[in-house]
């Protein structure tokens, strides 16, 4: 298994997560720069609340990323390590290769698969009861959502 | 007295309404699922109610918001039964219930723990609805004298309120709210009709749902969290005795005081926007215990400690719908997700919406007495199958849930594209909760995004774009004054001391 031992303290993480935020709020500025963002026909222009709005969450952001430094020396406990990682790697990569599949897949085969991988992860079961299992919860989420709900879900190549 | 009764005749119109029995099936169905989602800790109301949302766009308004309403409510008893037999709340707002409850759990008296939680959580429900029953008309008469400035400034109340009120880092929620109000712009501008803030994605032209983040940032960000700690749960088996529940009822009234104030605390906490369910239980839990005069037996047990945060608890989450349903501004996350269903399916919560869908609004308002006292017997017949399903692993319910979230966002407007923006709204949310920024005030100004645009841009048309009218007339010169207040005054007390002796220094 993939050993990853490290460790991202609070401090580090609270401030590329606020400077992260501060570029959200760059983008909402410029976004709003390509509009109008004064007076027009007889009102605010579009791109105003926008700018207004871009304006304050960078001004709230370059306080939080100053807050963050002012109180470095409280903000030195690890809010990230390597085991946390490895756990939420293990849930967002296959999770994110089921979403990736859904256009030519459809949904319930790539479901059928995710269930199988965390169940197989996760639990002791005979292969063969992982299929069972693989196959009988998107079946039911078939009878759920297609047959009682009406909802169509992309089929792929199953339907 | 004329006025009870005509609350009274419109509340019997509304029995009819909630009795029928599409109604009821929904409203069981709710609850169970409810209950679930508020057992598996990670999971709560607001979850519950977000992935169930988009699957009731079949059904008829008052129909989906009897169900989910019922959800909220068992997912708040769900969470109570976490907290009592595995010491892990299994809604944010039932922590406090660990601290007494679980060691009830220890001692041998899980049954009664549990009955004592779900009994007075009953009684704190009803006097939820009590309040909304014959309050909710005059604040919508009320509510009537709005123009855009005044809806302008209850918006900024809300607002303010979740800044100076939402915790201990206002400048975060801050930040969540500007997230919320700038993702509310992306999309067709509805005033100019132009696209904005899209970037060149098209898929962004018809905006961003909340849905998309409510179901990513709350459903699929929380699961991230849960499953990130491999969580694996021991508790304390229980069966619930029907002799032990019928003592622990003819007890209740022994609390009466303890009853009073916690569902004083929460009907407050529950009516103002930003505070909700989770204060309101703390902070009952506090007073309890400040005022017990046998305060060494809390946290070993004691029946106040349980009885009060769950009567505050739920008389908060049942209020919290007063300024939903009468204003437009929703006093808990949860009443967020729901004001957000009303205006998908429609419906525009305030105060019109009691003059022209009155079934609706009373349908409602009976259900929330049909439904919690239904899910009251529900969770005491059922507390130990629930129970049961801690103990199936999570293996299996987290990628499940995972796939309804999938679904239930592609379910909004059948989009591939939602699927995308839901999963990277999830790893947002997995963000949010580990560095502790809030999601909820982001959610509100998500949903209130377009209102609060709106009105601000209809006073300016007014003021020939003068800010002064906001302090124009009476009532939104109080509302931004209260704003003011709220944003001011945690401020004030924090640093009350720092003052007093700056200012007696200089005397």
């Amino acid at each position: 298994m993939l050993r990853l031992d490290f460790e991202v303290k609070r401090f580090g993480a609270e401030l590329a997560f606020a400077f992260f935020l501060l570029l959200i709020g760059g983008a909402a500025v410029a976004g709003a720069l390509q509009m109008n963002v004064g007076w027009k026909d007889g009102g605010p222009g579009a791109g105003f609340f926008p700018l207004l709005i871009g304006l304050v969450l960078c001004a709230a952001c370059v306080v939080q990323i100053l807050l963050t430094l002012k109180h470095r020396r409280t903000l030195q406990a690890p809010v990230f390590d390597g085991e946390a990682v490895r756990n939420l790697s293990a849930i967002v990569v296959p999770t994110a290769l089921c979403a990736a599949a859904i256009p030519v897949a459809g949904i319930y085969l790539p479901a059928a698969f995710l269930l199988a991988y965390f169940v197989h992860r996760r639990t002791e079961r005979s292969p063969i009861e992982i299929a069972v299992i693989a196959t009988a919860i998107p079946a039911a989420l078939y009878l759920v959502f297609d047959v009682a709900l009406e909802i169509k879900l992309p089929g792929g190549w199953i339907y | 007295m004329d006025f009870i009764f005509d609350q009274l005749g419109l509340l019997s119109g509304g029995f009819s309404i909630a009795l029928s029995g599409q109604n009821m099936m929904f409203l069981l169905f709710g609850v169970a699922i409810g209950i679930l989602v508020g057992v598996l800790p990670g999971l709560g109301a607001a979850n519950g109610v977000a992935i169930l949302l988009p699957l009731t766009f079949g059904l008829e308004p008052v129909t989906a918001m009897i169900m989910l309403t019922a959800t909220y409510w068992g997912a708040l008893l769900g969470g109570s039964i976490t907290s009592i037999l595995f010491n892990i709340p299994g809604e944010p707002a039932a922590l406090p219930t660990t601290f007494d409850g679980h060691p009830m759990a220890l001692q041998g008296k899980a049954s009664e723990a549990m009955a004592l939680a779900f009994t007075s959580s009953a009684v704190g429900a009803m006097i939820g609805t009590l309040l909304l029953t014959f309050a909710a008309s005059s604040i919508a008469d009320f509510g009537l004298r709005f123009g855009a400035p005044e809806y302008f400034a209850i918006y900024t109340l809300a607002f303010a309120s979740f800044i100076g009120m939402g915790g201990p880092e206002p400048i975060k929620t801050l930040i969540a709210i500007m997230i919320g109000l700038g993702l509310s712009t992306i999309g067709l501008d509805t005033v100019s009709g132009d696209v904005r803030m899209t970037f060149g994605v098209l898929d962004l032209i018809k905006g961003i749902s909340f849905m998309l983040v409510v179901i990513g940032m709350i459903g699929i960000g929380e699961l991230l969290i849960t499953m990130e700690r491999n969580l694996e749960l021991r508790g304390v088996v229980a069966r619930m005795d029907p002799r032990v529940i019928f003592r622990t009822l003819v007890t209740l009234p022994r609390y009466w005081v303890a009853l009073i104030r916690s569902a004083a605390v929460g009907c407050w906490m529950g009516v103002l926007p930003g505070s909700g369910a989770t204060i309101a239980s703390m902070m009952s839990y506090g007073f309890a215990r400040r005022f017990s005069s046998n305060r060494e037996a809390f946290g070993k047990g004691a029946r106040e400690g349980v009885v009060s945060p769950e009567t505050a608890d739920h008389a908060a989450a049942t209020s919290a719908m007063l300024p939903t349903l009468t204003l437009g501004i929703p006093g808990s996350g949860t009443a967020a997700v729901l004001l957000g269903g009303l205006l998908m399916w429609g419906l525009q919560p305030g105060p019109m919406l009691f003059v022209s869908q009155p079934d609706f609004v009373w349908g409602l308002i009976a259900s929330m007495y049909l439904g919690n006292v239904t899910a009251v017997v529900v969770v005491l017949l059922s507390a130990p199958l629930f129970a049961a399903i801690l103990r199936i692993p999570f293996a299996y319910i987290g990628p499940v849930i995972l796939v309804v979230c999938m679904i239930g966002a592609f379910a909004i407007a059948m989009s591939l594209f939602d699927i995308y923006m839901t999963l990277l709204f999830g790893l947002f949310g997995y963000l949010f909760k580990k560095l502790d920024y809030p999601i909820a005030p982001l959610v509100l100004a998500l949903i209130l995004g377009d209102q609060a645009e709106e009105s601000f841009r209809q006073s300016m048309i007014l003021s020939n774009g003068g800010v002064g009218i906001f302090w124009e007339s009476t009532l939104s010169k109080i509302l931004m004054s209260c704003s003011v207040l709220v944003l001011v005054a945690p401020v004030i007390l924090k640093n009350s001391a720092r003052i007093a002796s700056h200012l007696r220094d200089q005397n």
